[in-house]
């Protein structure tokens, strides 16, 4: 892949590397250029056929990407796109990969008690505070 | 059957050869496999509106095209990767069995969201045909589905269907009947670079035979599946696996991110890439009232009065009072102590000279006017009316709701909202019930859970005795309700200190409220009070039997002679002895002996409230206890009976101390 600020050439792999000894969590999806450090976020297939879709409006590659707010942070009847699963428990993850929550996922919260109930797609998913807090939203309004 | 056959698959890098086997239906949970595999095969499976209802294989005989397979219905599992205990046996069907071809029932409005486990069969190299099942629903949203570009881009074949009223089964019959391995043309795709390389590798290293493609064993593994590692260890060595071990961990590191998140994230791409223009969206919202209801049930608030509603008119209403009341009063007073009984011991005792003949078929302690009575007069009115109510709770969907309504609570007591369903399924039937508890997540839940049900949850027939007993008087009931509650809050706190391990978490699918199919709700009903009868009738002849043994031998009275100080230092009178003896036997037989006693007026107030908790408390039948042994194995099934047995009369003295010392019922 190239960088987007200096324009070097080099493979995900290389640039992963340097994740290795850095501070930021382990979900984190960025990936620093080998040549200038600057941080580039990855473009996953499906959110690429996402913003050729229903989400053409979002320019600026870090508007969708950012860390994200915590699902619990949003209201009943507000709406999010999932940026991010923020825990690296793997039976967690499957737990909400096996609901359909995975980033590019679009969100409505339908009710906070007494645990968090909303729609991702056309399925109603239940999860307790604890695994809503997991799920990284960017809010949509 | 011609299970002997060879078939020829292709399986992208190799081509094994695999015996015919059966036709196995996966796919996540509710979209509707069991409701297929009833319209397949002709036999009855339980179909009910929430996930996990499947819990164990399923078996079937299906006739397409002249020749007869036989179908295997599974539970439900979201992925290749199982979370909990019944996903797992359906993922070592595909594992360990050979398929001769998988039926992907999918859910229709959620094709997005299951057509990455579609991907995942099809990486296994196992031949699958699509179903995409609740067509009707996914219509009332204004979506539309080509199959037909779907099965283009999937090179298999793709049927909808609706289960619920037939349409496409003939489809999907032909189907079935047609579908050719040879030369298939499935789609195949692979992961970004890193992964690619880590799978491929993997695969390489594989020598042994598994039911699915090494490449698609490979792809589990990098994903770190625990359970299947251990079973590539044992096939191919342990040098073998620690290298793949040593891959796996060097790809983690690589990506810096759990690698099953990344590949997920892959194949639902991929699977939005294949649904581009399959699927047509007009918007079509309207105002319904089962989505309303949907919600409100729900409401943390508004929901409780529904909650309430229920077990007033379902639970009270129609099992206590109609089910355990009137129609356990017709069936004893009219039919069996009108006619029955009198015509019978006449009978007997005219035309069997041999008065122990006698007593083993008639009289006190007979099969027919003591085990045959029980079982149709008292339990048979009691458990069809609770399992026709509860046939309409489940296919409403109401029970996931229910379960996020308790979650909170049932963190207190170490589960989670989830263990709702096989807690609600033990007031049908607590064997049953102790199966379900395989959907919970971890073994401390499942202990914890299998501990609870044998020891505070009242099934059918011991629930509706109770409530017809003690519904004369709405304090006597308040109070066995309190105690119950109370026993069941302690010993599920005390459990959850005692037991070592982490809370889980809460997580479940909410399926649409439904409103629920008059014939479905029969069939089910019948179904289960016909296999209720078939084991109880059996087990009452034989405690019939026992019972008569006993009494002829002298071991009855022994055995009474035992129980009687226990009995009597709970403040019951000695007559109650032989309920706790029966109540060993099975719980509603006990319960039934309870009733006898009762009506004929043995039993003050208060000891009716103790009888009735005591004996709910009381030991787990037999058919409960060996499916405990089935399930969490000998040791633990022995400590919970061995807790509960004094724990139960403890419990009875306490509360028959507190009695006496308020007055009540004296
Ligand atoms: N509207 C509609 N409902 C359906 C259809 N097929 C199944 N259902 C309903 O979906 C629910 C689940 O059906 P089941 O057959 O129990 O689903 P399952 O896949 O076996 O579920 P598990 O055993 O839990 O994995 C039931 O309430 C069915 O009545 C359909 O085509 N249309
Ligand atoms: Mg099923």
């Amino acid at each position: 892949m190239k960088c987007s600020f200096c324009g070097h050439e080099f493979a995900e792999e290389e640039a992963r590397r340097s994740c290795a000894n850095c501070s930021r969590l382990s979900s984190c999806r960025l990936l620093c250029c080998p040549n200038c450090g600057y941080r580039i976020p990855p473009e996953p297939g499906f959110m690429r056929f996402l913003r050729r879709g229903r989400h053409r409006h979002r320019h600026g590659q870090e508007s969708w990407l950012g860390d994200g707010i915590p699902l619990t942070s949003l209201r009943a009847g507000q709406s999010g796109v999932i940026t991010a699963l923020d825990t690296t428990d793997k039976t967690k993850l499957n737990k909400l990969m096996a609901l359909g929550i995975l980033p590019g996922a679009q969100v409505r919260v339908v009710q906070e008690h007494p645990v968090y109930v909303f729609d991702v797609g056309n399925t109603q998913a239940a999860v307790d505070k604890e695994v809503a807090g997991r799920i990284l939203v960017q809010r949509v309004c | 059957m011609e299970k002997t056959e060879d078939i020829e698959v292709q399986d992208g890098r190799q081509s094994l050869r695999r015996r015919a086997g059966a036709i196995a239906l996966v796919g996540a949970p509710n979209v509707g496999k069991s409701a297929i595999f009833n319209k397949l095969t002709g036999a009855y499976v339980v179909v009910s509106n929430y996930p996990g209802t499947t819990v164990e294989l399923a078996r079937g005989q299906g006739t397409f095209g002249w020749r007869e397979y036989e179908v295997v219905d599974t539970p439900g599992m979201y992925s290749l990767l199982p979370i909990t205990e019944e996903e797992r046996v359906a993922r070592d069907l595909l594992l360990e069995e050979q398929t001769l071809l998988v039926l992907h029932v999918v859910d229709a409005k959620n094709l997005d969201r299951m057509l990455p486990f579609t991907l995942q069969l099809l990486e296994a190299g196992l031949p699958t045909i699509l179903v995409v099942n609740i067509l009707d629903e996914a219509e009332r949203l204004g979506m539309k589905i080509d199959t037909e570009l779907l099965a283009q881009r999937l090179g298999i074949p793709v049927v909808g269907t609706i289960s619920t009223t037939g349409y496409g089964v003939a489809q999907l019959k032909r189907a079935i009947a047609q579908h050719r391995v040879e030369g298939s043309q499935a789609a195949q795709f692979s992961y970004s670079a890193a992964i690619e390389t880590a799978v491929v590798e993997i695969a390489s290293l594989l020598k042994g035979e598994y039911g699915i493609s090494r490449r698609a064993v490979a792809a589990l593994l990098v994903q770190s599946d625990e359970s299947l590692l251990e079973l590539v260890e044992k096939r191919e060595g342990r040098s073998r696996a620690e290298q793949i071990r040593a891959i796996c961990h060097g790809l983690e590191q690589a990506l810096g991110e759990p690698v099953g998140y990344l590949m997920a994230q892959e194949r639902r791409s991929r699977a939005a890439e294949m649904l581009v223009d399959v699927i047509q969206r007009q918007d079509r919202r309207q105002f319904a009232v089962m989505a309303w209801l949907g919600r409100i049930t729900m409401h943390p608030i508004y929901g409780l009065p529904f909650l309430f509603a229920i077990l007033y008119y379902g639970l009270y209403k129609m099992v206590g009072v109609f089910g355990a009341g009137t129609l356990v009063d017709f069936m004893e007073s009219q039919i069996f102590e009108r006619f029955i009984n009198p015509f019978v011991n006449d009978l007997v005792l005219t035309y069997i000279p041999y008065p122990w003949l006698q007593e083993l078929l008639a009289l006190d302690y007979g099969i027919i006017t003591l085990g045959l009575r029980y079982a149709v007069a008292i339990i048979l009115p009691i458990v069809a009316v609770f399992f026709f109510v509860f046939a309409i709770i489940e296919d409403s969907g109401y029970l996931p709701r229910l379960a996020l309504l308790v979650d909170r609570f049932f963190k207190g007591i170490g589960l989670n909202g989830r263990a709702v369903i096989p807690m609600t399924l033990g007031f049908g039937c607590d064997t049953m019930a102790t199966m379900v508890s395989r959907t919970l997540e971890t073994r401390r839940e499942r202990v914890i859970a299998t501990l609870l049900l044998a020891l505070a949850i009242p099934c059918s027939a011991q629930l509706g005795v109770v409530l017809a007993l003690l519904s004369h008087n709405p304090v006597s009931l308040m109070i066995w309700v309190g105690f119950m509650v109370a026993v069941f809050v302690l010993i599920g706190w005390l459990a959850a200190q005692v037991l070592p391990g982490q809370r889980p978490d809460f997580y479940m699918e909410i399926p649409p409220l439904r409103v629920p199919r008059i014939s479905s709700i029969i069939i089910k009903t019948y179904a289960r009070v016909h296999w209720y009868l078939l084991e109880v009738i059996p087990f009452f002849v034989l405690a019939s039997v026992v019972i008569w043994l006993g009494n002829i031998t002298g071991f009855y009275e022994v055995a009474l002679g035992f129980l009687q100080p226990v009995v009597e230092w709970i403040g019951l009178p000695a007559a109650t002895s032989s309920v706790f003896l029966f109540g060993f036997f099975r719980r509603d037989y006990g319960a039934a002996g309870l009733y006898d006693l009762a009506v004929q007026g043995a039993l003050t107030e208060a000891q009716l409230v103790v009888a009735a908790a005591t004996l709910t408390l009381f030991v787990p039948c037999i058919a409960q206890f060996i499916m405990m042994i089935k399930e969490r194995g000998v040791r633990t099934a022995l400590a919970i009976a061995g807790f509960i047995l004094p724990f139960a009369f403890l419990c009875g003295y306490v509360l028959n101390y507190i009695l006496t010392i308020v007055g009540f019922g004296q």
